[in-house]
Order: structure tokens, then sequence, then C-alpha cells
């Protein structure tokens, strides 16, 4: 079978895949949850061959599996298979502790990293540029600083209790606290927005790709 | 009873009570030791010498020590100086002269002449430091420190005189063993080894406070016996005494000092007095103090207290008087044994009468006194003697008595009812065990006292005639229980109470209510009936005060109408309006039991006339619960199934069974409905009518396309940084997107790819997404084989890797694999087994990324999601300091956006229309350039650089070894750049040279001359695509839109509705 064919073949099992998942408009079926299941199954066994291929062999293949291994080079490949085996661990329940040394040594690297590089990279550099662009540009400062602030007031839940004994956030926080909602809103709303646009952009690739195959 | 025994007439000078002791005919038995005797067995002696005195209190009194026994040390007694009326301590002196026992225990000096064997004689001094234990108790508190008092008794108001240790120890009393009404009190107080005596001063003990009044041993110049003397007495002392001495010893001596008047006044030193606690007065003694010797009675002269008359055998008198005992005073040892008739009446003790009748005020009876038979002193009835008579003496005491009202003794002194015992019970239960005798009561340091008010509470009310009788009656069967009894044995002679007969009607209907006539005359103040019935004695006698606002409302007088305010008469007229209104209940049928009750609850019908009615079988609803029953079906999607009618058209509920299949069925039925929702439907039908129509109908008309132009304020200078490129660059490419994206960031991607690779750089792309490395291998061959980038590129063949891009591995780990990314080393051997060493293939990439800020000229991020843009911004823009450049789907602006107003970011292209202006501008460019190089921005309309051939071979890196002595390590090279560097020596590396690069690494390039190529046309999909999502998008709003309206428009009506 020539690569030619092999491209046509796989040009109308996508047609007729793209068929069954628009078929979940009109309702959920068979069709739908069975071309859902493929690409899943199609994604994982594909994530697992490539993370064979691309991540473990390599790895020994440079470290104990290479030749004439030194030792530096044994322990260098051992590390990541001791930590992995921990990790399996988890499945046993008596033994599920060990593996929590390798899940405390994944989320511990992890977050620091994250953490590091969203001080270093997001929050001074964005709390910077909000500074600076009050004197840019004053209205789009002030409503950027604003935003910032009455957003983050929104997520304290600080209050004081009434002689009535209800509980209230105070006054200032609260009204702080709508206008953090109001921007809120406007946020999701235009994430919202984007996914929507994102979404009826590859719809409207797929419809161009079904149309292509129908109408030629 | 033994009353028809005849009174001999060595026994005439006795008291009657004494009349009747005999002796036990076995003697073996009256040689048996006493049995062990409660603490509180004496307290029956208080009735005979009337009420306590609280003005004096001796504790030497209670003491049962003989003659042999040391003198009390100084501070033993004392005296309350402010009553008179009390003997004072000469009197007590000249009363206990010839009682050497309490002589002792006064302080006074032995009588100079024992008396004769077999007339009480006095018991030699002997060791019985078993018997004694008690005493030791007493030398230990005096001799040790203070510290070996208790806590308890360390804040008692006493003073302890200090003796010193040198002291000789003072023999022992020479009886044998103390009286049995000590005994109790004996194992009370004592350790339970006997041997404990001799426990030193210094060895803490608890010894009870009476006890350590008690001294041990006397001083020496007190006693006059040395340590050596003191012990030999104590070992004759532990001798078996003899019969005669036993009785001689347990018999009382003060009654020959009563008897012969001797009442001696002896010093009392004045610290005794002070000393002597008065709470240490025992019971039985309260009385007696006040018998002035000469107010004896003529027939207490004449009585002969020798050991002789004593001991002999006692005659039953002929005739006793008719018993009336009484079963509270019965001590437990004396249950069983014979009760002597008491000749005089005695009125009943307080403390007697049981709570219940407190209240009551119970007038003398001229009913006879109690017998004294339970007062006879238990050490008298173990030595085998059966009183046969009454102590009249005791009576005469009593008689004698001061006539004014003695008041109540404290709570805490009086003692429990005598629990009447069961002839079987012997020996009989040491209460003292769980109580404290009567007379520790009087302690003010361990027992509580009775409130102050307690003695001070006036006498409760009246008692009622039935009261009076009621008790009357039951004193009448109490005596018909013991009179008939015969004393013989003194086993047998009391019936228990718990076999008592009594006819409790009989008792009862002698205590009813008077007639209801007779209660209104006798009305009881307010709050009497509560004070007779439920509060404690000493309340009893309480009345409502003036004060008391039930008094004060009972005695204002009702307001008269006219004085009621209008609110108040409103009320009153209101409520007296509705008491009219309401009809009184009608009187019941004949058939109930409540005849000719009216105001009671009326009676309700709970089965009706069933005559002629069907049995309901079923659960009949109403149609409030029917309606219930809908309304939660339709939120069920039941609908109204689970409701069925009868045949009157009622509702009834379903059987299981019935229900069981109408759910399935709704069931059913509202799934074939949720399956099918019209509303999903007509918003897809719009949607795709949107989308398609486009590509069917030409609505360029309508919409407007994309700009060909980038704004630099919104879009960046991403456009001018790929045009510096050339094609000696390379590109760092985040591809972090799959095929789920690829409708929408295909475009993207194509459209910078296209121009970088026109530029002649060389992307290196990586991606964290495993999908996104296949999806970047497609993208990738479709432009490695696009003729427009081939043309510009002066090449025929297609664009291989990794010469003309690569594709590395999926990079595992996400952010920490990003991170990694970053960290390259200089080693050169990292070269090998690094990030860059081979491709998506496994083929080498023959890359020396060492520094990736010199390595690379620019980094491009195609991001599906706003997350994947953050990440690369973090880890890799804020680290390698490139260039960065985003282009990320339109959902993720929002995230991006930011990073590119903070500089973070020098372009983003968002979404499709970016991609669309971005390509628009950039054929716009290379048309206008006819083929030329733009230079400069697209948006300036600059043509595109014109294809050059590429040089043959490319020079990526020049590297020349200059190793020097003094730097070994460090080799000297140059960037792709031409920027200078230097690189470790002493480790392998690559050493890229003026050579050309292997085929495999970079092919050759076919030298071409450099011609005009004009970019192609855009495709007409891609303004199609523009259309339709257009259309789409507004679609999207408007049914948003519409959405929102609707939703607005139900909330109204629910607002609205009731």
């Amino acid at each position: 079978m020539t690569p030619q064919a092999l491209d046509a073949i796989g040009v109308w099992v996508g047609f007729i895949l793209t068929l069954l998942i628009f078929s979940y408009l009109l309702t959920d079926n068979f069709l739908y949850r069975l071309t859902v299941y493929l690409f899943v199954g199609v994604a994982a066994a594909y994530t697992g061959v490539v993370a064979v291929e691309g991540v473990l062999l390599p790895w020994l293949r440079g470290t104990l599996l290479a030749p004439a291994p030194q030792t530096g080079q044994i322990v260098l490949g051992l590390i990541p298979l001791l930590v992995g085996g921990l990790l399996l661990l988890k499945a046993i329940p008596a033994l599920a502790p060990l593996g929590n040394l390798g899940l405390a040594f994944l989320i511990g690297i992890g977050t620091a990293v994250a953490l590091i590089g969203t001080i270093s990279g997001t929050l001074i550099p964005l709390v910077y540029s909000s500074g600076a662009a009050i004197g840019d540009d004053f209205v789009n400062g002030l409503i950027l600083i604003l935003g910032t602030i009455t957003t983050l007031l929104y997520f304290q839940y600080l209050s004081v209790k009434t002689p009535e004994g209800e509980v209230v956030r105070p006054l200032l926080v609260r009204v702080a606290g709508g206008i953090g909602q109001i921007f809120l809103i406007v946020t999701f709303a235009s994430l919202y927005a984007g996914a929507i646009l994102s979404s009826l952009t590859i719809v409207s690739e797929r419809i161009a790709f079904l149309l292509a195959r129908v109408l030629g | 009873m033994t009353d028809d025994r005849p009174i001999p007439p060595e026994d005439e000078g006795l008291p009657e009570w004494l009349r009747g002791f005999e002796l036990p005919p076995d003697d073996e038995e009256a040689a048996k030791p006493p049995p062990q005797r409660p603490a509180d067995s004496l307290d029956f002696l208080r009735d005979v010498g009337g009420e306590p005195q609280p003005g004096i209190r001796d504790t030497a009194t209670m003491q049962p020590v003989s003659s042999g026994a040391p003198p009390a040390k100084p501070g033993r007694k004392q005296i309350l100086e402010e009553d008179d009326d009390l003997p004072t301590v000469e009197e007590l002196r000249g009363i206990t002269a010839t009682l050497p026992w309490m002589r002792d225990l006064l302080g006074l000096e032995p009588p100079p002449e024992p008396a004769p064997a077999g007339e009480l004689p006095p018991s030699p001094p002997e060791p019985a430091a078993d018997e004694l234990d008690w005493m030791a108790f007493e030398a230990e508190a005096e001799q040790g420190a203070p510290g070996a008092l208790p806590d308890w008794l360390a804040g008692a108001d006493l003073e302890l005189e200090q003796r010193p240790l040198e002291e000789p120890p003072v023999p022992p009393p020479p009886q044998a063993e103390p009286p049995d009404w000590l005994v109790g009190m004996e194992e009370q107080v004592l350790p339970p080894e006997p041997g404990q005596a001799a426990v030193p001063a210094g060895e803490p003990e608890a010894p009870p406070d009476w006890a350590v009044e008690q001294p041990a041993m006397p001083p020496v110049e007190e006693s006059g016996l040395s340590y050596e003397e003191w012990e030999r007495l104590q070992e004759e002392a532990g001798r078996e005494p003899s019969e005669a001495e036993k009785l001689a010893e347990e018999v009382p001596e003060w009654f020959e000092a009563i008897a012969e008047g001797e009442l001696p006044a002896a010093e009392q030193p004045p610290a005794a007095a002070e000393a002597a606690a008065p709470e240490f007065m025992p019971d039985w003694y309260l009385g007696l103090e006040e018998q002035e010797p000469a107010q004896k009675p003529e027939w207490f002269s004449a009585i002969d207290y020798s050991p002789d008359a004593l001991t002999a055998e006692p005659v039953i008198p002929e005739k006793a008087p008719e018993p009336e005992p009484s079963l509270e005073d019965i001590p437990d040892w004396f249950a069983g044994a014979e009760v002597p008739p008491a000749p005089e009446p005695e009125t009943p003790a307080e403390e007697e009468v049981p709570d219940w009748f407190a209240g009551a005020e119970v007038p003398p009876t001229p009913e006879p006194e109690t017998p004294a038979a339970a007062e006879v002193p238990d050490w008298f009835a173990e030595i085998g003697l059966t009183p046969s008579r009454e102590a009249d003496w005791m009576a005469d005491l009593q008689a004698a008595a001061p006539e004014e009202e003695q008041p109540a003794p404290p709570l805490a002194e009086e003692p429990a009812l005598p629990e009447t015992p069961t002839p079987e019970v012997e020996p009989p239960r040491p209460a003292h065990v769980t109580e404290p005798p009567a007379w520790l009561g009087d302690l003010p340091f361990e027992l509580e006292r009775a409130p102050a008010e307690a003695e001070e509470t006036p006498p409760p009310q009246a008692p009622a005639e039935p009261v009076e009788e009621f008790m009357q009656l039951i004193e009448e069967k109490l005596g018909e229980v013991e009179a008939p009894a015969p004393l013989t044995t003194g086993q047998d002679a009391l019936v228990p109470l718990e076999q008592a007969e009594f006819d409790l009607d009989e008792l009862f209907a002698v205590a009813e209510l008077p007639p209801e006539e007779e209660a209104v005359e006798q009305a009881p103040p307010p709050g009497a009936e509560i004070a007779a019935t439920q509060l404690p004695d000493w309340l009893a006698g309480v009345q409502v005060g003036g004060f008391s606002v039930v008094r004060q409302a009972m005695d204002v007088g009702e307001t008269p109408l006219e004085e009621l305010s209008e609110r108040l008469r409103a009320l009153r007229e209101r409520a007296l309006a509705a008491a009219e209104a309401a009809p009184p209940p009608s009187p019941a049928p004949a058939t109930s039991a409540l005849d000719g009750i009216t105001d009671g609850l009326a009676p309700a019908t709970i089965f009706g006339n069933m005559a002629g009615r069907e049995m309901i079988l079923e659960t009949r609803l109403d149609e409030r619960q029917a309606a219930r029953v809908a309304t939660l079906s339709g939120l069920l999607g039941l609908g109204e199934e689970a409701v069925a009618r009868d045949a009157e058209g009622r509702p009834v509920a379903l059987t299981g069974a019935q229900q069981a299949v109408r759910i399935a069925e709704a069931a059913k039925r509202a799934r074939a409905r949720s399956r099918f929702k019209p509303a999903r439907v007509l918003v897809t039908l719009a949607l795709l009518a949107a989308l398609v129509l486009p590509f069917l109908v030409d609505v360029s008309a309508l919409l407007p396309l994309p700009p060909a132009a980038l704004d630099p304020a919104s879009q960046g200078t991403l456009d001018a940084a790929i045009e510096e490129l050339d094609e000696r660059s390379q590109v760092l490419v985040g591809f972090e997107y799959g095929p789920t994206a690829a409708g929408e960031m295909d475009a993207l991607t194509r459209a910078l790819l296209t121009h970088v690779l026109i530029r002649g750089a060389r992307p290196v792309i990586v991606s964290t997404n495993p999908a996104g490395v296949l999806h970047a291998r497609n993208v990738l061959a479709d432009l490695a084989a696009d003729p427009f980038i081939l043309a510009r590129r002066g090449r025929t063949a297609a664009l291989t890797m990794p010469d003309d891009y690569v594709i590395l591995p999926y990079l595992p780990g996400g952010v920490v694999g990003l991170r990694a990314l970053t960290a390259t080393s200089t080693d050169a051997s990292a070269l090998d087994r690094g990030l860059f060493a081979v491709d998506l293939e496994g083929h080498p990439t023959g890359l020396d990324i060492r520094f990736l800020q010199t390595a690379f000229d620019l980094a491009l991020v195609f991001g599906e999601r706003g997350e994947d843009v953050r990440l690369w911004v973090e880890q890799v823009g804020a680290v390698i300091k490139l260039p960065l450049g985003a282009a990320v789907a339109a959902g993720a602006e929002p995230v991006a956006r930011p990073y590119l107003a903070s500089g973070q970011l020098i372009g983003l292209l968002a979404g499709y229309r970016d991609a669309y202006s971005y390509d628009a501008v950039l054929r716009s460019a290379l048309a206008q350039a006819g083929g030329e190089a733009p230079g400069g921005r697209l948006t300036t309309g600059t043509p595109l650089p014109s294809p050059t051939p590429s040089p043959t071979p490319t020079q990526r890196v020049t590297a020349t070894p200059t190793s020097t002595p003094a730097d070994e390590d460090l080799t000297a090279t140059a960037l792709a750049s031409g920027t200078p560097t230097a690189i470790p020596s002493a480790t392998p590396r690559v050493i890229i040279t003026a050579t050309p690069v292997p085929t495999q690494a970079r092919p050759a390039v076919e030298s071409q001359a450099p011609t005009p190529i004009p970019p192609p046309p855009a495709p007409p999909e891609q303004d199609t695509r523009w259309y339709s999502m257009t259309l789409g998008v507004l679609a999207a709003g408007g049914l948003i839109g519409l959405g929102a309206l609707v939703n607005f428009a139900q909330w109204i009506r629910r607002r609205r509705e009731p």
C-alpha cells in the first residue's frame, strides 16, 4: 500500500470519525462514545509509546545499557528507576507509604520549580509592569490597579460579628469585593468568549475538511 | 419476760434495772471477751441524761481507762465558762474521785489504796500492747512532732502539749482490754496490726483527733514509773484476767463513787480547761454532769455499789412495769434481748421522729416511757446479765433534767435510727465502719455541723389530730409487737419491724384528711402544705412574709372596672366574650365514663359507626396530598402516574407493583425526552447553518476580512524579530498543542514557521505534549515540502531533519522538564546525552547547545492554553533572556496578553484572525518585494528577503582549539552569531570546524541563482473559514443573547407568580 493510499484512507477515516463526533449534536449515542473511546485509547497508546520510545529507552541506552557504563552512569540510571518503582508501590496498600517518597520527591521539586518560575516570571514582572502602566496611561493603570486590588479583596474571607450575632464582611471589603467580582465576571466572560471562538474556529476547519471531501 | 421473779433482798438497794442482771449459765460463755461493739452503740445513753449540755465537753470521760491508767495530762478538758448551769471541773473531779478511770483521765492522782481483791480490784499494770494500740496513737501524737499529726488535724483548735521525747513511758492502763463500747472505736482508729502500739513517735500516723488527746504514757513525774517498770506492768496486764476481774473491770466504778457521794475536788490545771474540747463529751454522759450530789434521790444513796452487790446474782423483780419499748431506741447489739418495761412515760426525742413527721408537734403522751433496755450499756449486757427492770436512777436523772427546753442538737449529732436487727444477726452490724459515732459529730473540724438556723428554727406547725392518732396507733402497734415476748434468752424477744403485722388501711384511715369544712376553717397560710410535705424540716415553719408578692397580691383588692385602662377593659371584655361564646361542653353520653363532667376534653370518635361501611384497605389521599405527589412526580418526570383515582375520583396511592411499573415507564420516557432536546437541536442547527453557509454562499459582501496588517501595540514585534533571522539563526519552538487545537493553531504555526523557514533559520521544535510532538512532525512535513518555501530557500528537495529543522523528542516532566531545558551545561559531554542530542527519530541532531541564549536567536511558543504560554514565559523566557514570541489560541489570549504588556513577549498572535493577518501581510510583503527581501517589518510592506542560496558548506560554529598553558580548560570559540566565547577544553567536545557539515546534519544546499518568486495566492478556503468562523461567532452570540433573554423572561415570570 502506497503512502498516498494510506493518506487517502486516513483522510476518509478522519471524515467518518468527524461525523460521528458531530452526531453528539443530536444526542448522546453509541457512535459518538465509540469515537471518543477510540480517540482516548489511541491517544493513551501513543503517549505510552512516546514515553517508552522517547524517554525510557534513550535514558537506559545512555546509562545502564550504555556500552561499558561507568559507575556514575549506572547510579544515574538507577535513580529514576528507583523513584518510579516507589511510585508503583502505591498500588500495594501495605507498601503505599514507600510510594509516598517518590511522590513527595516529584511534588516537592515540581512545586519548588513552579514557585520560583511564578515569582520570577509572573508575579514580579507583572507587578512591575502594572506599576509602570500608571505612568504611561493613568486611566488604564488605575483600572488595572483597581481590578487587581479589588479582585484580591474579593477572595478574602475575614469578617466581623455584629452585635446581633450575624457574621458579615466589613462594608469596605464588601464594596471592594463587589468591584472585584465585576472584574472577575469580565475576565471569565472573555475567557469564555475566547473558548467559544476557538471552538468555532476548529469546527469551521472541520466543516471545511468535510465539505472538501464531500463537495470535492 | 421474767417479771415474775422475786426480787432478792440483796438487790433491793440496786436500781431496778440492775436487779434483773444475772450471770449466764455457762461460765465459759461469760469468760468470752465481749464482742466488739460499734462506736455509736452508746448513743442511747444520751436519752437517759436528757439532752446534751452544750457547755461542758470532756474528752477524758469517754476514755476507757481504768484505775491504773496514767492520768490525763493537762489540757484534756475544757469547760465553757459561759454556761453556769453546768458543773465545773472541780465538781466533776469530785464525782470522779471514786472513779479511777475518770480520775485518771482528769489528771488526778490514783487512789492511794487499791480496792481489795474481788471487789473491783485495780487491774495491775500490764503491757497489753495489742489491746492498747489505740493509746499508742495518743502517745505518738503527743511525743511526735507536729508533723505527725494528719493534715486534717493540723487545723484543729487544740492545744497539744509537746512532750519531751526522753520522757519515760508511762505504764499502760492495767485493764486487760478496753470496754467493749470502745472496741469499735479501737477498730476504727487503730491500724490493723496490734503491734503498732510501740510505733515510734516519729513514724507518721493518722490517729483520730480524740485519740490524739489521750496520753500513752504519763510523764515520769506523774506516774513515777520508768520505762522498764511500765513495760513490766504491760506484760502483767497481758495475762488473762479472771472472771471476777473482768466483771469488776467492766463495771463502771463511777457507780461506786456516786453511791458513796465522794466527789473530791481536784485541782485542775488551767491549761486542761482550755485544751479540753467540749465536743468530746460523750452523749451518754450528757446530763449526768448536771446532777448535784446533794440532789441525788434517797434510793440512790441507799444503793450498794460494792462489787459483791454488783456481781451477785440479781433477782428478777416479780412484777415489772408494762414495757413500752421503742424500736428506734433499741441498738443493734441489744436486738433480741429482754426489754424491761418502762415505768415512766417519756417523750420521744425529736431526732427519733421520722422526717415526714418532723413538722408535727407531738404532744406529751401518757404512755409510759420507753424502757431503757436499749439504753443499758452494752458492756453490761455482754457479761451475761439480763436486765429485768428499768434503771430507775436513769429515770430520775431524766426527771431531774432542767425544765427549760434544750435546743435541738445539731443535725450532725442526730444518730440514725437504729435498724432493728433480726435475731439471727450476730454480731451486730459494725455501723462504725461506715458511719462515725454520733459524738464525733460534735467535732468542729471533721464532721459538718448543721447550720445554726437549724437550732433556731421555730417548731413546725401544729400537727393535725389525725397525725397524732396515727402516731399513737403506731406506738400501740409497736407495743403490741414487743410486749408479749418473754425475755428469756434475749434472742427472740423482739419481733423485727419487718415481721410486724400492720394494717396499713387501719393506719392510714386515721390519717385521713379532715372534712372540707374543717379544712376551710383551719386554712393554713400559703405554702403551709408545701412546708409540711416537701420543704425540709427547718423550713417547715417558714411562712410567707408580708413582703411576699403573693401575699401582697392577695391583700390587694379587685380594681374597680372604671379604673381599668381601655386596653385592659377591652381585654377583659374580649375574654368575657370568649368565655360566653365558648359553649359549655355537652355532657358526655351515657356510655361515657365521665358522665356529668364538663370542661374536659371532648371525646374523640376513633371508630365511627361501621355499619354499612366498607373496610378501607388502601391509602386515601386528600386533594392537597395528591397535589404534592403530583408536584414531586412532575419534578421526577413521572407526571401524575404515581397517583391513581378510585371509582369516585379520589386520589389513592398505588400499590408497590403498580408504582414500580409506572415509574419504570416514566423513567423510560424521561430518558427518551432527555436524549432529544429540541433546544439543543435548534442551537446546533443554527450554528451549523452559520458555519456552513459561507462554504455554500458567498458572504464576502456581508463580512469583512481581517486586516492585512499587524498592530505592534496588540501583536508586538514578532514579525520584525523573525525578519531579522538569517540562515545561520536557530529558533527554539515550543510546540505545545496537539491535534485537538490543530484547526485553530495550525494556521498560526504555518504562518510563523513559513516566515522562519523563508528566512533560512532552522527551527528546533520541542514539546511537553506527547501528541504535540507528533503533530509538529505532520506540520513540519507539510512545510518542508511547500514549493514556495523551497523556492525561497533555493531548494529543490524537501527540507529535511535535522538540517533544516529539528524536532526533539517528547520533553517529559512538564514544568520541571521546561526548567531542565534551560539547564544546559557547558560540559561538552552533555551534548551526547542532553535534550538536544537526538531528534524525534533518534538521529543525532549535531546541535551544540551549551547556552540557550547564545545558541538561539528567537523563541517561539505555540500554545493551546494560556498555561502553556505562562510556563514558557516563567521557565524559559525568564531564564534564557531570549526574545520570546507566542502564538496562542483565542481562548488563551487573556492569559497571554499581560505578558505582552509586560514586555516578556515580543509578540503575540492569537486565534485565526491574527493567523490570517500575519499570512496576509507576509504574502503581501513578498508580493510587493517581488521576490526581494523586504527588510524590516512586514507591516511596512517591505519585501521579504530574496531567496539566497545557502552557503556551501554552512559554518554554524567555528571553533578553534586554542588551548593555552594558562587556561587549559577553556577553548576560545565563536558562536553562530559571531560572538566569541569559550568552552571547556579539558572535556571531550564536539568541535565543528570549518569543514563541511556532514550530510546527516546539514545537507548540502543546491546552489541556485536567485530568482524572484512571488508568493502563491492564499487558498480560497482561508477566506471561507474566516467567514464561517465569523458567522458562527455571530450566531453563537445571538444564541447566547437569546438564551439570556429567555432566562430573564422566565425569571420575571417566576417572580410574578404567587
